[in-house]
């Protein structure tokens, strides 16, 4: 395979997988994702109720409870987009999934719809953290770009 | 090389958290760790291909650990996947 630009690292574009304000992680209010423990990334603030493909790549899994979708891209890196905080507890109400695990995604594809309304009066914050859970071995140098913008990270694959 | 079938307890199973805290905990290993549903053939220092496996509370998980820490890997995995 030719590279390229001749570039020795590839590059990697996440656009937003929901409409909404972009924050950084660190700023989630829950340690398991504040502490990177699950990868380095951002989180959305959705103003809408649709989940789409943040790249290209193919679908690795749909939680049992849909509040949580995660693909890879063809460069190996994988990014897990977990809607709201604790909606595991949701037991899937309120989402439905629009893919499954294998499916070969394109950016902008339509991936997991949620009910706003019902999540919050479910007490859950809807804040939406999308993260590389394999940063240590996938993410040589990364932007995050926080706000309105289109494009949230911009990752110089390993 | 030790295996050992383990029961997971967590609540809501191993989804995210859970799934974060295993592998966070796995990495201080140096032993390589598998976990599988028949038999352990998946890297459990990987979030994702754990929370893949989708294992829910009560279901029982084949765990393999081979490395100079292997029995203390073993033991704190038990811990961590028997508590609620």
């Amino acid at each position: 395979m030719f590279k390229l630009f001749g570039k020795k690292d590839e590059e990697l574009k996440l656009y937003k997988p929901v409409v909404g304000k972009a924050i950084d992680i660190t700023q989630v209010p829950d340690e398991m994702f504040s502490q990177k423990l699950m990868g380095e990334g951002v989180a959305i603030e959705p103003e809408e109720d649709t989940v789409v493909a943040p790249c290209d790549g193919e679908i690795l899994l749909v939680a049992k409870t849909l509040h949580a979708v995660a693909l890879q891209t063809s460069n190996g890196v994988e990014v897990l987009i977990h809607v709201g905080l604790d909606t595991v507890e949701l037991k899937g109400q309120g989402f439905t999934s629009h893919v499954n695990a294998g499916d070969k995604v394109k950016k902008g594809d339509k991936l997991l719809s949620f009910d706003r309304q019902y999540i919050t009066e479910q007490g859950k914050p809807l804040v939406t953290p999308v993260v590389i859970t394999n940063s240590d071995e996938k993410v040589a140098d990364m932007e995050k770009i926080f706000g309105e913008n289109d494009v949230i990270m911009t990752i110089k694959v390993k | 090389m030790i295996k050992e079938i383990v029961t997971v307890n967590r609540q809501d199973g191993l989804h995210a958290r859970p799934a974060g805290e295993l592998v966070q905990l796995c990495k201080k290993y140096q032993s390589e760790i598998k976990m599988g549903k028949v038999t352990a053939n998946i890297s459990a220092k990987s979030i994702l291909a754990v929370m893949a496996m989708g294992i829910s509370k009560g279901e029982k998980v084949a765990i393999s650990a081979e490395g100079p820490d292997e029995e203390l890997a073993m033991d704190a995995i038990k811990e961590l996947l028997s508590k609620e």
